[in-house]
Formats: structure tokens, C-alpha cells, sequence
């Protein structure tokens, strides 16, 4: 199964250049049946990352431009009528696919940003009065521009908390950078055709999932990382107990992406600044005091603040 | 808390199902009116609770209180303070607070009293049973006080009772030893002051007047009089015979104790010239609300309030109210007033002046035809047995003369009779002689191996006085119907039809079957231990057992031990909940840690994000020349702390962890070596 993984990463690798560390936990958070979330300033690739990801794991795609005017009924679909049979019929939307990337989700509207996100929580689509359910694995890859650019609607927290994480791209590094200059006219919109995991790989990886170990110093130092974040006084808000769980699926995930069969620490430390950093506000005073400081987000600064084991004594 | 609240429905079918638990041992003792006050209160309280009725008024209750106060006073008033008295208004007052347990302060009251009418039912009863049973009642009271603090989960109501009643359950076994060690090392006091005993406690057993008809009536009764446990061997039934009181005075018909003579005995120091003649046993009496004992002669008992008097009768200074224990030593062969004085031999002798004619004139007669004392009495005994004498419980009545009566008319008697007639004649005959009351013979309880002894062993028996012998004991009985002596009091009443049709015998008859007779036996033992070591475990038996726990000598240093212990387990208790609040610690993570801390205060410290994995891959990088070795461990660690279970203790862990810190160590030392060469 690792190996396996490891070609799917390699093949991404191949489009996504210079970027080992995301796309392994962009892959991590779709094995462990997650939705994922890039934000980053356009052109970064974060729809190449996509379409990568939906072309490995062989899983029919879809993709959602949100703009200010969209409706419910674009993302969902809706009922037309039929002149012919003198009938409604239900056309589907886009989200009957199983990874549907929603480009820009921040710059729909509230309403519709929140009926893609009922679809994501409860796997099915009510419209009529009729329950349907989406295809069977259903995964969103939603991008947003920083909220801070102009025209747009800021996802709130309980939307950001669907997403199990969050992640930016950032700039490549030089050499990355200089093949894809190379490159330009081939890159563009390159495929992976062949498709590297199946259905029933996915469902291999989710009970794999059930059967990796924790041990109590693990769950320790996860009770430790979220006590510090609910008690800091930097924090808003600490984590939520299903803040909790997603650190430890996504942490389970990466593990068995790496071919153990137990968590350890270093595994809650490579995911816990995507999973968490998203659910996460930090209060302005906060935010200076540790941006001055520290390299990286306010993950990496957690994680720098909470010993990895138990005080000394 | 709030103490305001309305009381949880839940709590309150307890509290309700408890009161009546509680009343209904009294039951039997209490008045008319207070049962119809307890059926009243009962029910108002029920029709409140399924919203039927209302609370009381306060009019309502201040009548109630004064109607039973003032019903209190007049049947009970005139004792002053008794218990069955102050029990009496105890119950009355719980049943009124119940009219207005309105609030969970008042449910906390009325749990509080049933506390203390529970103990109350300890006055009246403390046999095994009622032990049981109060215990199952303080087990409802805990949950009823539990239903009353835990917050309702909603869920099944029945569940959530059980849940409760368990929790009392093992609330109570969690008390169990800090009850039997209580039991056993908290001080005994007496009592500092005593009470009138309840009036309900009449004197039963042997009385300290004898007419006839007295001891038939006592013979009915099955109920038991006292249990002995002999330390060696049980001597053979005919050897039974626990004497009671000495009846001197005789008025005609009835025999009674000369309390006047009564002294203790000067010459106590006796001995036996065989060991086989001496007896060790020990006896625990029912209450007989009388001041005597029971013992083979000649007995002696070393034991506070407790005498022998001229007569060989074992006096205590106060009444036996309680369950009593007793050891005695009896010499079996050691005479008794071998010098009679003047005065005791006149009132040995002393007759009425008149009455009986007939009976002083046999006397007379035989005493004529036999000179010698002994002959004469022999001659008297074996008249009971050629003539045509009857053993009966069921005498027939004499009212005047009864002695003649019974010797020339009726022949038909029980042992009083025999006994009575004997001392007449022989007094009659100038041999002094007097009554003896007690029990003869007793039931052997296998299973203990103790006798028990039965209302219905009562006996009636003579001693004469003889010169060079002392007082000797004759039993006419014994020569009228020898079985009654030889095979016991049950045996002679099962052969007797009439005694069969008594209702009293009809548990006897139903003993015949062998397993209810040994079950009833097995329920007997069970309770003789209870009483020889529960309830008679006493200031005494306390100090001996103690004693024989901890060394005679270091019994004084008990209490600071006590003390101490009690110190002790506090400490314990505070330690094992801090314990209990401290973070598990891994030794994987301890080994490791100090390890790591190891490096503390150089450049390589770890620093808190660091896990031991990241910290050996930064010292691999920093000491290329261990790397594979820091690589393997960093990966063994890891697989140690998140991969095992945390149940480190068992043996494959330990050695896997005694194999880490061997290697640690050893890796240090390679570093420290490799940072030397470096520098």
C-alpha cells in the first residue's frame, strides 16, 4: 500500500513541482476521507494540485467557478421542465461527481457557499422535498483568495471547521521555479491520465485507519496542544473537540502514508498547523507577538510552545 | 446545594417505602392511635405525591402535634423518661414531619431520623435477623440520600434505581472493615446512665416463688432459657441440673426465697481432688429481668457484679436485661455445709404450724420405723415409686392442703409437687431440707457443640441435709418417672398425648422430620455465635481478645497505635486521591527524558516541540559518526512510546526497557568520547 501511495505522490510530484510536503498532505487529507481547503493568491497551482489529485485517485471531476452571482441551484442542480413529456426532470448539478474542486469559494455569496457546504457535512442533496445522495467517495477541493483581497464573503468558522485542512501553496523555490519557466508551453494543462488507486484502495486505507495504534503519550501531548490553545490568552477560542479528532485522523493518516502502524508525535507536528490553523483565530496582539518571533504561522508556533513530552520532573 | 428545592419523586418513594420499613418492627409495641396516625400519614403523604391532596395547614399540624404530645404524656407519662416512651414519640414525629417534607431540607431531616429510628430498633431486638434487616433498611435509607443528591439522567427510572441501590451497596461493603475494626478496638463504656427498661420485657424463667402449678405452666413454654458451651467434656444428662434459687420458706402452699438470710459465701476457696470433677463452661442467658443465674453446683464464677451467696446461688447486682455471659467452674464433688448452724438448721426446718395433717403424719410414722437419716430418705423416695404416683403437666387442682391432696388424693404431679412434698415430709420428719429451682438437662446442639437449654427443662429438686455429707440433692422426679431425667423434658412431653395437642409443642412435632430438626439446630448455632461473639463481646472479652491479638503487655500502647493507624490511613486516603490527580508517567518516556536532559545547558538541548525522534535525528546530524546507531534508536524509541500499549509493566516491557537504557547509556558514553576526540 505505501509504495503505492509513494507512485501517487511521485506522479503529482511530477505536476506539482517543488511542493513534497503540501501534496503530501493535500493526499493525506483526501485519504482520510477529508475536504480539503487551499487558500493561496491565484496562479499558484492550486487547481493544478486539484485536478492532479482527482486524476491519481481516478475519481470523476468537477469543477465550480464561484463568482458573486452564483446560486444554489448552479452547484446543486434543480428540476426543468420538459416540454416534451410535460414532466419535471432533475438535472444534476456539479456536485454529483466525487471530487469537485469549488474555485474561489469566498467570493460567492453566503447562501451559496452554504449549500455546497450542507452537501460536503451530509454527503446527500435535498431539492423538492427528494433526498439524493452524492457519489460515494465525495471529496471538495475548495480554493480562496485571501480574505483580506477585495469582493469577497469570508468563510465563517463553522465552515472553515468542515474542512478537515487547510492549506497554502506558497511560492515554489528557485529550481521549481526555473523548470516551470522551462517549460511553460508544455505545462499547461497537463494530465495525469492514468489513474493510480482505485475505489477499493480508498476503502483498504479507511479501515487501515481504524486499526493504527494510539498510545497514551501520544494522546497526551494532542490533550496538551489543544489545553494550550483553549487556555492561551492569544486565542479567541481554543480548538474544538472536533478540532481534536481531525488532528488525530489526519495525524493517523500520515502515518500509515508512511507506512507505520502508530502515531508519533512527529506525525500530530507535520499535520497539526494545516488541520488546526484554519480553526484557529488568534487575537491581533497575538498574531504580531508571535509572527515577529517565529518563522511560520501560528501552527508552527504552538507547536513550538507545547513540549512534545511530558514536563520533566 | 439548594436546600430549597422541590425533593426529586424518586427520593421521595424511598424515603416513603423506608418509613414504612422502619415502623413495622414496632409495630407490635405501638398504640391504637399512633398505628392510625402512621396509616394517616402514610397515606396523606402518598395523596400529595400522586397530587391528589394538599399539604396540611398549619392548624391542621399543631392540632396533630399536640393531640399525639398530649397522647404521648398520658400513656407514657407516668414512667417518666422510658424508652418504649421516647421510641413512641420518636415515631409519632416522623410521621408528622412527613406531612411536611416539602422541601429537600425536610427529606434531609426525615433521612436523619431514620437513621435513629433504625438504631432504636436495636433496643428491642439484636438477634441476627434484625440485624439483617436493619441492614437492608440502612441500605434503602443510603439510597434514598443518593436518589436525593445524584441529578436525574433521564434515562429509565428503574435502571437509574438500581443504579442507586448498587451504589448504596458498595458504599456499605466499602464500610465494612472500618466497621469491624471499630467493632473491635473502640473503647466498650458502659452506659452512663440507665434507663427504665421497656415494659414490654417481663420477667420470664424460673420466678423466686414456688406453687403449684408454677413450673408446669413454665414447662409449656419452648422458648430458651440459656446456652453452654463446656470447655471439655458434656457431662450425661442426669448430671444436668442447673440450679437456680433455694426456696426455704414454705406458707402452706407456696415456697418462696428468704431474702433475709441471703449473704455472700465466706469460704470460696475450694478444692477438688479430681480434675474430672470440675467443670469449665460458659453460659449466655437470655434476659430473665431477674438477679440469679443458673450453674451446676457447686459453682464459682470470678466475674465484676457477680456473687455467690450462702445458699450457693449465683446473684448479680442488677437485673439480666440483656443477653448475659457468664464462665463458671463447678466442682461437682465438693460438700457444702458440712457444719449447719443453728439458725439455718430451724429455717431448714420450719414448717406452717398447721395444715397438711396427713403428710406430717406419714412423716412421723416413718420416722418411727427408720432412726438412721438416710434410710429415712430412701424409704420416702421409693414410695414415689411403689405407690401409684402419676408425672403429669397437667396436674389437677388442690386448692388447700395441697401437699395431702396431692400425696393421698390425686397421686398425679409434676415435678414442684414431687419436690415440694419431699421437703414437707422431710422437714415433718426432723431432717432439714429445702427446694431447689432450675433447669435440668438441656438439647446438644451438634453442629457448635453447645447444650441448649429450654423453658420447658425447668425443674424443681430437693436438697436435705445430712450429718458428714452436707447438703445433698434428691430428685423425687428422678424415682417417679426416671425418663423425665434420663431422656430429658422433650422426650417425656412427646409421649404424653395431651402435651402433643398443646399448641406450644407443635413446632416440636414438627422437628421430628431429621433436616427441618437440623436445620433448626443449624439456626441456632448460627445465632449462639452471634450472640457469643457479637453481642457479648463486652469491655472484658474486648481487653482478652485484644490480649490475645497484640501480647498482654502492649495492649496499653493500643490507643496511640489506634491513633496512629487512623492517622495513617487518612494519609492514605489524602495520598491516593493526589496519586489518583498526578499524570501517569510512561517509563518510556522517563528513560528517554533523561536521556535528553542530559544534553541540557549545551547547544544540542532539546527544545520543547522537539519529540525524541526529532531530538536523535538532530544528534545523528550533529555526530555523523553514530548516526546509524542514533537512527536505530530514534526509530526503537518511537516505536516504544507510540507503539505499546501503556501498560508498561508487564515483563516484555520491562526488559525491552532495561535493554534501552543499557543502550542509552552506552551512546552517551560513545558521544562523549566522540565530542572529546573532536575537541
Amino acid at each position: 500500500m505505501q509504495t503505492r501511495i509513494n507512485h501517487v505522490l511521485n506522479s503529482i510530484n511530477k505536476i506539482v513541482l517543488g511542493k513534497e510536503q503540501q501534496v503530501k498532505l493535500a493526499m493525506c487529507c483526501l485519504l482520510a476521507g477529508g475536504h480539503l481547503l487551499l487558500e493561496d493568491l491565484p496562479g499558484m497551482g492550486k487547481t493544478t494540485l486539484a485536478q492532479a489529485l482527482a486524476g491519481v485517485l481516478g475519481l470523476s471531476f468537477k469543477r465550480i467557478q464561484f463568482t458573486s452571482d452564483l446560486l444554489p441551484a448552479d452547484i446543486l442542480g434543480g428540476s426543468v421542465f420538459d416540454p416534451a413529456s410535460g414532466n419535471f426532470s432533475f438535472r444534476e448539478g456539479p456536485v454529483f461527481c466525487q471530487l469537485l474542486m469549488a474555485d474561489e469559494i469566498n467570493r460567492a455569496t453566503p447562501r451559496t457557499q452554504s449549500a455546497l457546504l450542507e452537501a460536503m457535512e451530509e454527503g446527500q442533496v435535498t431539492l423538492d422535498g427528494e433526498t439524493r445522495a452524492l457519489p460515494e467517495p465525495f471529496f471538495v477541493i475548495a480554493t480562496q483568495n485571501p480574505s483580506n483581497l477585495a469582493g469577497t464573503y469570508p468563510l465563517p468558522e463553522s465552515q472553515t471547521d468542515r474542512f478537515l485542512m487547510c492549506l497554502s501553496l506558497g511560492y515554489p523555490d528557485a529550481g521549481a521555479e526555473r523548470e516551470l519557466l522551462k517549460a511553460f508551453a508544455v505545462r499547461h494543462h497537463q494530465q495525469v491520465s492514468e489513474s493510480c488507486l482505485s475505489d477499493r484502495d480508498l476503502h483498504e486505507i479507511r479501515d487501515a485507519l481504524a486499526n493504527i495504534h494510539v498510545s497514551e503519550v501520544l494522546l497526551d501531548y494532542v490533550q496538551r496542544l489543544i489545553a494550550f490553545t483553549r487556555n492561551h490568552k492569544h486565542f479567541r477560542e481554543g480548538l474544538s473537540p472536533r478540532g481534536g479528532m481531525a488532528i488525530m485522523r489526519a495525524a493517523s493518516c500520515y502515518a500509515l502514508m508512511h507506512g507505520r502502524d502508530y502515531v508519533s508525535a512527529d506525525d500530530v507536528q507535520a499535520v497539526f498547523a494545516a488541520v488546526a490553523e484554519h480553526r484557529l483565530q488568534a487575537h491581533t496582539e497575538g498574531l504580531t507577538a508571535f509572527s515577529d518571533t517565529e518563522q511560520g504561522g501560528l501552527g508552527s508556533w504552538i507547536l513550538a510552545s507545547v513540549n512534545v513530552l511530558p514536563g520533566s520532573h | 446545594m439548594v436546600v430549597n428545592a422541590a425533593i426529586p419523586r424518586t427520593a421521595l418513594i424511598w424515603i416513603l417505602s423506608v418509613m414504612v420499613l422502619l415502623i413495622l418492627p414496632h409495630l407490635t409495641r405501638m398504640p391504637l392511635w399512633l398505628i392510625v396516625l402512621a396509616g394517616v400519614c402514610l397515606t396523606w403523604r402518598w395523596l400529595i405525591y400522586i397530587g391528589r391532596a394538599n399539604y396540611p395547614g398549619r392548624a391542621v399540624r399543631a392540632v396533630a402535634l399536640f393531640a399525639v404530645a398530649a397522647a404521648t404524656i398520658v400513656q407514657y407519662g407516668g414512667e417518666g423518661l422510658s424508652i418504649d416512651g421516647t421510641v413512641i414519640l420518636l415515631i409519632s414525629g416522623c410521621l408528622l414531619k412527613l406531612l411536611e417534607m416539602r422541601y429537600r431540607r425536610d427529606i434531609y431531616i426525615v433521612n436523619t431520623l431514620a437513621f435513629l429510628l433504625l438504631m432504636a430498633g436495636f433496643i428491642y431486638s439484636q438477634s441476627i435477623l434484625s440485624g439483617a434487616y436493619n441492614l437492608m433498611v440502612a441500605l434503602l435509607i443510603l439510597a434514598s440520600l443518593i436518589s436525593l443528591n445524584r441529578a436525574p439522567d433521564f434515562t429509565d427510572g428503574r435502571i437509574e434505581q438500581l443504579r442507586n441501590l448498587r451504589l448504596a451497596g458498595i458504599l456499605m461493603l466499602q464500610a465494612l472493615p472500618l466497621m469491624l475494626i471499630l467493632f473491635v478496638t473502640v473503647p466498650r463504656i458502659s452506659p452512663l446512665w440507665s434507663v427504665t427498661q421497656p415494659s414490654t420485657a417481663s420477667a420470664t424463667g424460673v420466678s423466686d416463688r414456688m406453687s403449684p402449678g408454677e413450673i408446669s405452666e413454665l414447662a409449656r413454654s419452648t422458648e430458651i432459657a440459656f446456652r453452654v458451651k463446656f470447655t471439655a467434656n458434656i457431662p450425661s444428662p442426669q448430671h444436668l441440673y442447673w440450679r437456680g434459687l433455694v426456696l426455704e420458706d414454705f406458707d402452706g402452699s407456696t415456697w418462696s426465697r428468704n431474702y433475709f438470710t441471703i449473704g455472700p459465701r465466706q469460704d470460696r476457696d475450694y478444692q477438688s481432688d479430681s480434675s474430672q470433677a470440675v467443670l469449665d463452661y460458659s453460659i449466655i442467658m437470655e434476659p430473665t429481668q431477674q438477679n440469679w443465674l443458673y450453674a451446676i453446683n457447686v459453682p464459682d464464677v470470678n466475674q465484676p457484679g457477680v456473687f455467690l451467696d450462702n445458699y450457693n446461688v449465683l446473684n448479680v447486682s442488677r437485673p439480666v436485661v440483656q443477653r448475659f455471659r457468664y464462665d463458671v467452674r463447678s466442682y461437682t464433688d465438693v460438700p457444702s455445709d458440712l457444719i449447719l448452724g443453728q439458725r439455718a438448721r430451724n429455717r431448714a426446718l420450719r414448717l406452717p404450724e398447721d395444715g397438711n395433717p396427713r403428710a406430717r403424719e406419714l412423716a412421723q410414722q416413718m420416722r418411727a420405723q427408720y432412726s438412721d437419716d438416710r434410710q429415712l430418705t430412701n424409704a420416702m423416695l421409693s414410695r414415689f415409686r411403689t405407690e401409684e404416683y402419676f408425672y403429669t403437666l397437667y396436674p389437677p387442682l388442690m386448692p388447700d392442703n395441697s401437699i395431702d391432696d396431692f400425696l393421698f388424693d390425686s397421686q398425679q404431679g409434676f415435678c414442684e409437687h414431687y419436690a415440694g412434698a419431699l421437703t414437707f415430709m422431710l422437714r415433718a420428719a426432723g431432717i432439714p431440707a429445702r427446694v431447689v429451682v432450675g433447669y435440668q438437662g438441656a438439647e446438644h446442639n451438634r453442629f457448635e457443640d453447645y447444650l441448649i437449654v429450654y423453658q420447658y427443662n425447668a425443674h424443681a429438686w430437693v436438697e436435705a441435709w445430712f450429718e458428714g455429707v452436707g447438703w445433698q440433692q434428691l430428685d423425687p422426679t428422678a424415682w417417679v418417672a426416671p425418663d423425665r431425667i434420663e431422656l430429658g423434658a422433650e422426650m417425656l412431653m412427646r409421649q404424653n398425648e395431651q402435651t402433643l395437642q398443646d399448641p406450644a409443642f407443635a413446632m416440636l412435632l414438627l422437628m421430628d422430620r431429621p433436616w427441618l430438626n437440623a436445620l433448626r439446630l443449624r439456626m441456632d448455632s448460627l445465632e449462639y455465635s452471634w450472640n457469643r461473639w457479637v453481642l457479648s463481646y463486652d469491655e472484658t472479652t474486648q481487653l482478652a481478645f485484644l490480649e490475645s491479638l497484640v501480647g498482654a503487655s502492649r495492649v496499653k500502647w493500643l490507643p496511640a497505635i489506634m491513633v496512629a493507624m487512623l492517622v495513617l490511613i487518612l494519609a492514605a486516603v489524602v495520598a491516593g486521591s493526589m496519586f489518583k490527580n498526578r499524570r501517569r508517567h510512561d517509563p518510556v518516556v522517563d528513560t528517554c527524558l533523561q536521556f535528553m536532559n542530559s544534553f541540557a545547558g549545551t547547544k544540542l538541548a532539546r527544545v520543547p516541540r522537539e519529540g525524541a525522534y526529532t531530538f536523535f535525528q538532530r544528534l545523528a546530524q550533529n555526530n555523523p559518526e553514530c548516526r546509524d546507531e542514533l537512527d536505530a534508536c530514534a526509530r526503537d524509541i518511537n516505536q516504544m512510546m507510540y507503539r505499546s500499549s501503556m501498560d508498561s509493566h508487564n515483563v516484555l516491557i520491562k526488559n525491552e526497557l532495561r535493554a534501552l537504557s543499557t543502550r542509552l547509556k552506552r551512546l552517551s558514553r560513545q558521544l562523549a568520547r566522540a565530542n572529546k576526540q573532536s575537541s
